[in-house]
């Protein structure tokens, strides 16, 4: 699914920090740097944003393709 | 008996409290914890969902978001009261993501999500999303989401002495302290802020003879930190009352016997 709203051990926000740590990730920042930089500080919310793994993304696609037929139906 | 802040803003707050017995301190903690009343989002009528998530991952997702917590609901508020939030999106042609900052309120409105950039759920074209979610005022003790703090924590203050000055392990030590605050300094082993020591021993365990680490008693750090519905600061003072008023109705009850 998306990523967890809270940590669960601690419960402090972390589905906030998530899109920023993997834009960060992405532009070259070490991961370590880029946890540091976004102050999670506590290793059971760090291990939340760096294990993260969106399901998400690999479903939506499907939901997408459903769009496209319906559109080409309904211009048939 | 003396309390002195050590660094405080909105989100945490750090006190150095002294000539209290760790009891009562702890049981500041736990009512900081888990008394203190702050709204979440409880009950949730799905009107439309035809995203991938399912209504019951979509509505466990809205309660854990840290909702804020205006004053009046803080001081005379009871367990129960509640304030609707509507939820209302929708994706044109392109997949989209709906961030909490989408959920408001029109019958008040500084009760809003803590954080405006929290992902709920993501939307392919042509889903849509639209809610009623109902935020009621609670307590960390009936269920986490209701919890004002992510972090309570009392530790012993350290006391971190030093022995021998001159030792030659001075670069080792210096180089095992995980919050670094040991350093040699003119070929003298100094510390630099031994109120950060974490008490791993590390050091006294490489070298015992020119350094100790002992907790003190009677005199404490506490911290805590806000999830972000309440600042760090009201919620001690909602805690210290919140105490005070269970102390004093448990007084009354005593005097009828």
């Amino acid at each position: 699914m998306l990523v967890p709203v809270r940590c669960f051990s601690c419960g402090s926000v972390i589905g906030d920090k998530y899109e920023k740590f993997r834009d960060l990730v992405q532009g070259g920042m070490k991961e370590d740097e880029a946890l540091d930089k976004l102050e999670i500080k506590r290793y059971c919310c760090r291990r939340m944003v760096l294990s993260n793994f969106n399901v998400m993304d690999q479903l939506i696609p499907y939901a997408e393709s459903v769009y496209r037929l319906k559109l080409q139906q309904e211009e048939d | 008996m003396t309390v002195t802040k050590l660094a405080a803003d909105k989100a945490s707050l750090n006190l150095r409290i002294k000539g209290y017995d760790l009891d009562m301190i702890n049981a500041l903690r736990r009512f900081c914890l888990v008394e203190v009343p702050v709204l979440a989002i409880d009950d949730v009528v799905i009107l439309e969902n035809s995203s991938l998530m399912y209504d019951e991952v979509l509505a466990h997702r809205l309660g854990l978001i840290p909702i804020v917590t205006p004053h009046k609901y803080l001081e005379g508020g009871e367990d129960g009261v509640q304030v609707m939030l509507v939820l209302d999106a929708r994706a044109g042609t392109v997949t989209r993501t709906i961030y909490s900052g989408e959920l408001v309120s029109a019958e008040d409105r500084e009760v809003k999500p803590a954080s405006a950039e929290i992902p709920i759920a993501e939307l392919a074209p042509g889903q849509s999303i639209k809610l009623e979610a109902y935020a009621k005022l609670g307590r960390g003790k009936v269920h986490a989401k209701w919890q004002a703090t992510s972090k309570a924590v009392a530790k012993p203050t350290p006391v971190v002495t030093i022995k021998n000055a001159s030792t030659a392990k001075r670069e080792q030590l210096e180089g095992i302290c995980p919050v670094h605050i040991l350093a040699s300094k003119d070929s003298k082993l100094v510390v630099t802020n031994p109120l950060e020591c974490t008490y791993c021993m590390e050091c006294e365990k490489l070298d015992p003879d020119s350094i100790s680490i002992k907790e003190s008693k009677d005199d404490y750090i506490f911290s805590l930190e806000s999830v972000g519905s309440v600042d760090a600061e009201d919620i001690l003072m909602a805690g210290v009352d919140i105490m005070m008023k269970d102390f004093k109705d448990l007084h009354s009850r005593v005097d009828v016997i």
